[in-house]
């Protein structure tokens, strides 16, 4: 009648492992994003080039970094391919929700809803890109 | 450490891994959710988000609202409602542990069952998708669990009195405002009622008179089971909880692809544990929780098929069969591990078959269709169709 600890045993130590690999590898992606953030964003901001926001493979990273040019005009549906990010950070500029239905259709439906979402937060509290674009 | 503690600390371990994997993602419901928080602040909203949230389903089962904008000022509304989601989902899964030990009290390998059929549910794909959006579905479960117990203690009190109805139907009537997965439970309350004083023979043999001072214990569980919706419906002026769904209830849904719909899903949430489950349905000999099975069994599928009709089929849904179906599953793989203990030994057969459904659970997850928008009325061929240009996605940016 060992069972019971034999299985709650194993499965303790497997989910432990998991748990700690998960862990680390989120915390290393959290600082080489960062690290990202800050090198593409200066470098944005230092050449006037919103482009270079494109770089940071991080959705709301890249859409925080796209927000300041967007707030100084900058319109990213006049490019041939407009970014999703950029879309994203315009929709929430704008506190527009019907801007996301026009740019983000089809299969882009996560995106969407990222956008839509992010805009009611800005709405009321003006945290829109400040925890947005959990896609998976 | 003691057996329990290794119990308890994986389940717990298990509930953080599958909760991450969505955890504050976003759906279709969250943009009702997300302005209820603010309405419920106190923020002036605009005509249309005040439409939103009055008009919205989500708003009629408030209590996760609440408690979402009392923490919103602390970490910000989407991880309010994940952070919030993670914590009942952990305690979901312990007080299913805790139940599923109380209704095995009798059968010798109750620990087993109680840690497989737990397990079971905290690596159940319908969990993995949704327990931890910014959604309140896991409030639901949650819900069931505290009914059932509240179900249990009523039953197993020496005497019963007219208050101890009222507080069974005050804590499933303030259940309804939490999520509507209890109205499984109030009809199995019923029903098991009815069995525990064999009402369904008196009312048989005429004997009504004799019997009147238990069914007015009904009338009491009846009375203060709608105040709490009389409440809240009264106080923010919003229709009952199926107030607009009538034009819900479309043609597609009766139709032989529609019905297909409904089993693809419904079979796709527990996948192999309903091969388990009937394993263990035909090991169970013990009547009184045959009787659990049956009358929570017959309830939840009606329910089901409630929603086919008026919302969107869904494997969270599903879910609401969890009672029923994963003790069974957990001693249909106690079985398969007794029957085969000459060649493998039990714990090792019983770790495969549970590592076996995780990772049915975790790839099924995977490949969960979320950038194609299945509408209610879509028959099932839609939702091979989603899931297979999902898998030709999936499989080739991993080629």
């Amino acid at each position: 009648m060992n069972e019971p600890r034999e299985i709650a045993k194993f499965f303790f130590w497997l989910s432990l492992t998991l748990l700690l690999i998960m862990s680390l590898l989120t915390v290393t992606a959290k600082y080489t994003n960062e690290k990202e953030f800050a090198h593409y964003a200066a470098a944005a901001e230092a050449e006037k080039n919103p482009l270079l926001c494109e770089n940071i493979k991080n959705l709301r990273l890249s859409s925080q970094c796209y927000s300041p040019f967007i707030q100084g005009g900058y319109d990213c549906t006049t490019e041939a391919h407009p970014s999703d990010a950029c879309l994203i950070a315009q929709g929430v500029a704008t506190k527009d929700d019907l801007f996301c239905d026009m740019v983000f259709f089809d299969n882009k439906i996560p995106e969407n809803l990222e956008c839509r979402v992010s805009v009611f937060i800005e709405r009321y509290s003006d945290e829109g890109l400040s925890d947005c674009c959990h896609i998976k | 450490m003691k057996t329990e503690h290794y119990c308890i600390f994986s389940l717990i371990f298990l509930a953080l891994i599958s909760g991450s994997m969505y955890y504050n993602t976003v759906l279709v419901d969250t943009q009702a959710y997300v302005p209820s928080v603010y309405f419920l602040q106190g923020s002036v909203l605009g005509d249309d988000d005040t439409e939103r949230v009055l008009q919205s389903y989500a708003f009629k089962r408030p209590v996760e609202i609440v408690i979402a904008a009392l923490l919103e000022p602390l970490f910000g509304v989407r991880q309010a409602y994940s952070l919030l989601n993670m914590v009942i989902f952990i305690a979901t899964t312990l007080l299913f542990y805790y139940w599923l030990k109380k209704l095995f009290y009798d059968h010798e390998q109750k620990e087993t069952i109680a840690y497989g059929g737990a397990l079971l549910y905290t690596v159940s794909l319908p969990l993995i998708l949704y327990a931890t959006r910014v959604l309140v579905d896991v409030a639901g479960y949650l819900i069931i669990l505290v009914g059932l117990f509240v179900i249990e203690w009523f039953f197993e009190k020496k005497e019963i009195v007219w208050y101890h109805s009222c507080l069974v139907g005050l804590v499933l009537g303030f259940s309804l405002l939490v999520r509507d997965s209890v109205v499984i439970v109030i009809p199995y309350f019923g029903l098991r009622y009815l069995c525990h004083y064999n009402l369904h023979e008196a009312i048989k043999q005429k004997q009504i008179k004799e019997s009147w001072k238990k069914i007015s214990l009904l009338f009491f569980f009846a009375v203060c089971l709608i105040i709490p919706e009389l409440i809240f419906m009264w106080y923010y002026n919003v229709g009952f909880l199926l107030t607009g769904k009538g034009a819900a209830i479309t043609a597609g849904k009766y139709s032989l692809l529609g019905w297909l719909k409904f089993i693809i899903v419904h079979g796709a949430a527990f996948h192999v544990a309903y091969i388990f489950a009937y394993f263990g349905w035909k090991q169970e000999q013990n009547a009184r929780r045959k009787q659990f099975y049956f009358l929570y069994g017959i309830c939840a599928l009606i329910y089901l098929i409630g929603i086919q009709l008026v919302a969107l089929t869904s494997p969270r849904f599903t879910m609401v069969m969890f009672p029923v179906l994963l003790p069974l599953a957990a001693m249909g793989i106690l079985f398969i591990a007794e029957k085969w203990k000459n060649a493998w030994p039990v714990h090792k057969t019983i770790i495969c078959c549970l590592i076996f459904y995780a990772i049915i659970s975790f790839l099924g997850a995977w490949l969960y269709p979320s950038r194609t928008l299945i509408v209610e009325d879509a028959g099932g061929n839609a939702v091979i169709n989603a899931v297979l240009e999902q898998l030709k996605m999936k499989v080739g940016a991993l080629l």
